[in-house]
């Protein structure tokens, strides 16, 4: 997308979204700062979860081993998909094993990632997506805008006219109630039918093969034991090494996603379950897990994460478990959303890290510029993850790749230390000290030639400088002369507090204020 | 089980929006007669000299009665106090379906099958976990969503929850 089609791509989405998300990401974010206050060991929490996920990637390559040797045990099975392709031909093998028609699918992002959904019904299985959120997006064909919540940038009223345009509802819905109503009695519907169940998985305790799926619907827990096969999808970074490991992470993601101080459902599944299949075709044949055959597969991701842990800087990523937080805290997530904030898949300031570890620096390029490097979301994050640092080591990358036509506009604007390669316009106000330094010393002709017509058409054409924009003016007097030319009777300026401006790993911190009143906590399952 | 931690337990449960009903166990089948909506499909409750037999609860649970039942009971096997929470565990008789398909959920907890908190629960669990009952459920209120713009309770769970805490068990 040329920066103009992406300028103008926002601000529609300003004017669509804009105020959904607005509403959605300023109530996230009361019940967050509320649910959090109400303990005074979230710190402590944060520390736990925190060295409990650097522990596991750590010990990565072991705890697959593990959770491979335990899983057979427990009679599933377990598959190591290198890639998108590689998992779809196994979960889509599967389903076609099974002679399946329908498949229930819970919410998860992993499955968004490999896009399970396409690869399923080229093979003639139909999906149906069962979290309220999921089956908006299913009926309106459209993408997630966020890891917890997808329809997030959709009003009740915008959902109500989706559904009286798409379905035969009799009298026409219009409260949340009836669409809840409504789109619950569908989804049970195709649940009750469904022949496979597929989940994602929030963690995977590796020393008993157990999944922890965090959901607030029940909708997961039905695709788990309602059909006789289950097939769970989750990226490597899901292991940890067993339940013990469990406490934090309860009490941090629903806090953290929504602002509950638990989640409504925490199921802690290890399949095959003892839980009797419910086979609605044979309706008065009592439930009886023990006459049960069950089938269980665990489709384990790489999908580029071995090579993120790996990596120095992107490693972090790997720890992450998907809050939304980081997006929710955001202020240019706030009115752009996941649509513009965000990549392939993933969205919010995270999504940087995954996309460019999953699906490649192009995606990341899409939107990484959103992040301003702020660090709100520092601490809004309950593994502390420093999202600006991973947001500036992938710009960074970005900037060295390509584009070197215009370089020689620039050169000498670029520190030795600095080769080619970089976008021109980021080195135009990156290296801005050397701009100014130059601006200043050939003042005023500088500001002449940087105001005058031509100029600013050849900046916007080469540099992507709108020509609409302020330029700063130059005056040819250093900054020890302005000072001897104060007034001398005031005291010194003291230091603000903010951060270096060198591009060293800083952090700032910075408190959240709500833009608008709380009114009532949102509920949505955290992301697996 | 000391009366406080039963007060506490039955604190969380009202703010997480789950009625609580106190009884001994020799009441018990008349209280969940009383609490119950008819009609109601139950799994068995492995407590002793109590059998849902003698109550309206009809068993075995059957896909119809989970179908037609406004009630599922279910034995609850442990308590958060901090959060009101459910630990339900899975077993082949059918509770965790019995527990999440009715538009009712009447949970039967022992007073002494309660945990403080979470580190608790999940150390019981851990031994749980190592005796082969290796799935569980923490579950806390009735299930909810968002995702149509505010939040509405009952999605594809039950849309309210009721504690019966047999206090002398
Ligand atoms: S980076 Fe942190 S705040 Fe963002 S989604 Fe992941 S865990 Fe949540």
């Amino acid at each position: 997308m040329s920066r103009r089609e992406k300028a103008q791509h926002i601000r529609h989405l300003l004017d669509t979204e804009g105020d959904a998300v607005f509403e959605n990401t300023t109530h996230v974010n009361d019940g967050r700062l509320e649910a959090n206050a109400t303990r005074d060991d979230i710190e402590d929490l944060r520390t736990a979860a925190r060295r409990i996920k650097e522990d596991a990637i750590e010990q990565l390559p072991d705890l697959i081993e593990t959770v491979r040797e335990q899983v057979e045990a427990n009679g599933g099975e377990v598959y190591l998909a290198d890639d998108a392709a590689d998992a779809n031909q196994y979960i889509t093998a599967v389903a076609e094993s099974k002679d399946a028609d329908l498949l229930a699918k819970s919410k998860s992002m992993t499955s968004e990632e490999i896009e399970v959904n396409d690869a399923l019904e080229a093979a003639g299985v139909d999906v149906c997506e069962t979290d309220l959120g999921e089956f908006v997006l299913q009926v309106a064909d459209e993408a997630p805008s966020h890891l917890v919540g997808p329809a997030f940038h959709k009003s009740t009223a915008d959902i109500a006219t989706l559904f009286n345009a798409h379905f035969d509802t009799g009298k026409p819905l219009d409260t949340a109630e009836d669409l809840t109503q409504f789109a619950r009695d569908h989804v049970g519907d195709q649940i009750r039918a469904a022949d496979v169940g597929m989940t994602g998985a929030n963690f995977v305790f590796a020393e008993s093969g157990t999944l922890a799926l965090v959901t607030n619907e029940g909708n997961a827990r039905k695709c788990a034991v309602t059909p006789d096969t289950h097939v769970a999808i989750a990226g490597v970074e899901k292991l940890i090494p067993s339940l013990d490991d469990f406490p934090p992470f309860a009490e941090l993601i629903a806090r953290a996603a929504g602002g509950q101080d638990i989640a409504t459902y925490l199921s802690l599944l290890t399949p095959p379950v003892d839980s009797p299949v419910v086979d609605f075709e044979n309706p008065h044949e009592p439930l009886d897990g023990a006459s049960d055959d069950r089938e269980f597969h665990l489709v384990l991701l790489d999908n580029g994460r071995t090579e993120m842990r790996e990596d120095d800087e992107l490693r972090e990523t790997l720890y992450c478990i998907r809050c939304g937080a980081c997006a929710n805290s955001c202020a240019n997530f706030q009115h752009v959303g996941g649509h513009a904030f965000g990549g392939e898949t993933y969205t919010g300031g995270i999504a940087t890290g995954w996309e460019a570890g999953v699906h490649g620096l192009d995606s990341a390029a899409e939107f990484n510029d959103l992040c301003t490097g702020c660090s709100r979301c520092v601490d809004a994050c309950p593994v502390k993850i420093d999202i600006p640092w991973i947001n500036t080591v992938v710009r960074d990358r970005i900037n060295r790749g390509d584009d070197q036509e215009f370089d020689w506009l620039v050169e000498g604007l670029t520190p030795d230390a600095d080769p080619g390669g970089l976008d021109l316009q980021k080195r135009l106000f990156g290296n801005f000290g050397t701009l100014a330094k130059l601006g200043s010393a050939t003042a005023p002709v500088s500001n002449w030639l940087a105001d005058w017509g031509p100029s600013r058409a050849i900046m916007e054409r080469v540099a992507g400088v709108d020509r609409r924009r302020d330029l700063p003016a130059f005056r040819r007097e250093t900054l020890v002369d302005w000072f001897e030319s104060r007034d001398r009777s005031r005291p010194p300026a003291t230091p603000t507090g903010r951060s270096s401006s060198t591009p060293t790993r800083t952090r700032t911190t910075c408190s959240w204020t709500a833009g608008r009143p709380p009114s009532g906590r949102l509920r949505r399952s955290a992301s697996t | 089980m000391r009366t406080d931690t039963i007060d506490e337990f039955a604190a969380s449960l009202d703010g997480a929006d789950v009625a609580c009903t106190r009884t001994e166990v020799a009441d018990l089948t008349a209280v969940l007669d009383d609490v119950v909506d008819d009609p109601a499909v139950g799994a068995p409750l492995g407590i002793d000299g109590v059998s849902l037999d003698d109550t309206t609860v009809q068993t075995p649970p059957t896909p119809q009665l989970l179908s037609d039942a406004a009630t599922g009971v279910t034995r609850v096997h442990g308590g958060i106090v901090e959060y009101g929470s459910f630990v339900i565990q899975a077993d082949e008789a059918g509770t965790e379906p019995v527990s999440l398909y009715p538009r009712e959920h009447v949970g039967v907890v022992c007073a002494s099958d309660l945990h403080a908190d979470v580190h608790a629960a999940v150390d019981w669990l851990g031994d749980e976990f190592d005796a082969g009952r290796d799935t569980a459920v923490l579950a806390t209120g009735p299930s909810a969503t968002a995702d149509m713009g505010e939040l509405v309770t009952g999605v594809h769970g039950p849309q309210t929850v009721h504690a019966v805490v047999v206090t002398d068990r």
